[in-house]
């Protein structure tokens, strides 16, 4: 498994550098040009894809974190998490079933 | 019983998650009452004055494991106050009943069966369950269990 997906070197003001740590996983996926526009929602399939995992079914629920805050929005964009950064450290959470 | 390959990678662990940004936040320590044991001394991001001390033991390291919060100065293992109110906690209980924990998998043994509920193995279960715990406790946090 690669810790890289595609180093580039883009304009850090339209692209960041992305860091999503899945909390039972060795590696992190890392994405040195992902794009400051992209939003949760188009991001969740290229993380699912790196760590192999599947929400068919709905059967398991996954949420990123930043900063120990859970975001719930998918719309929001990793520009609008990061702000002036230019690396954005996000985390893929697993919603356990609660009995 | 643990397997060579489980007590090795769970050495190989205590020396890994020592170096996660999260690390700084917490006091670890082996327990060594079982092969594959640690206690850490932990504190929800909105409250740091509020410690708990968790007891995890695993009885294999790639099933889910035994989550128990020990009294600060007793390490008595019945005490619903040592407990943190969190997603799926039960202080009264004595046990967090989700399905990353042993005890939440023993009340509900459907669990297995459920996709939703079925444990996947991680490949690095003591970071797991620590980053889980923390960030149980980071964001559903409510107060002190009840006596």
């Amino acid at each position: 498994m690669s810790d890289t997906i595609h180093p580039t070197e883009k304009s850090l003001d339209q692209y960041l550098v992305l860091h999503v740590r899945y909390l039972g996983a060795q590696h992190q996926f890392v994405d040195d040009g992902a794009a400051r526009t992209e939003t949760l929602a188009a991001l969740l399939p290229r993380v699912f894809e790196f760590f192999h995992l599947s929400d068919h079914g709905g059967h398991k629920i996954y949420m990123f974190t930043h900063d120990g805050e859970v975001l719930r929005n998918t719309s929001t964009t990793l520009g609008e998490i990061a702000k002036s950064h230019e690396k954005l450290k996000l985390d893929l959470v697993e919603q356990f079933e609660q009995g | 019983m643990a397997s060579p390959f489980e007590l090795s990678l769970f050495e190989k662990e205590l020396v890994e998650v020592e170096a996660l940004p999260e690390a700084v936040r917490w006091t670890l320590e082996r327990d060594d009452t079982v092969p594959l044991g640690l206690r850490v001394l932990m504190h929800p991001a909105s409250k740091p004055s509020d410690h708990y001390m968790a007891r995890l033991q695993w009885g294999g390291l790639f099933n889910p494991v035994s989550l128990k919060f020990l009294n600060l100065s007793t390490r008595a293992d019945n005490d619903p106050t040592a407990w943190p109110q969190c997603y799926g906690f039960r202080p009264g209980q004595l046990d967090a009943c989700v399905s990353w924990t042993k005890e939440g998998h023993q009340l509900h043994p459907e669990w297995a069966q459920s996709g939703r509920s079925t444990f996947r193995p991680p490949e690095r279960p003591v970071q797991l369950a620590l980053l889980q715990l923390q960030h149980e406790l980071d964001t559903s946090y409510t107060g002190r269990g009840k006596a």
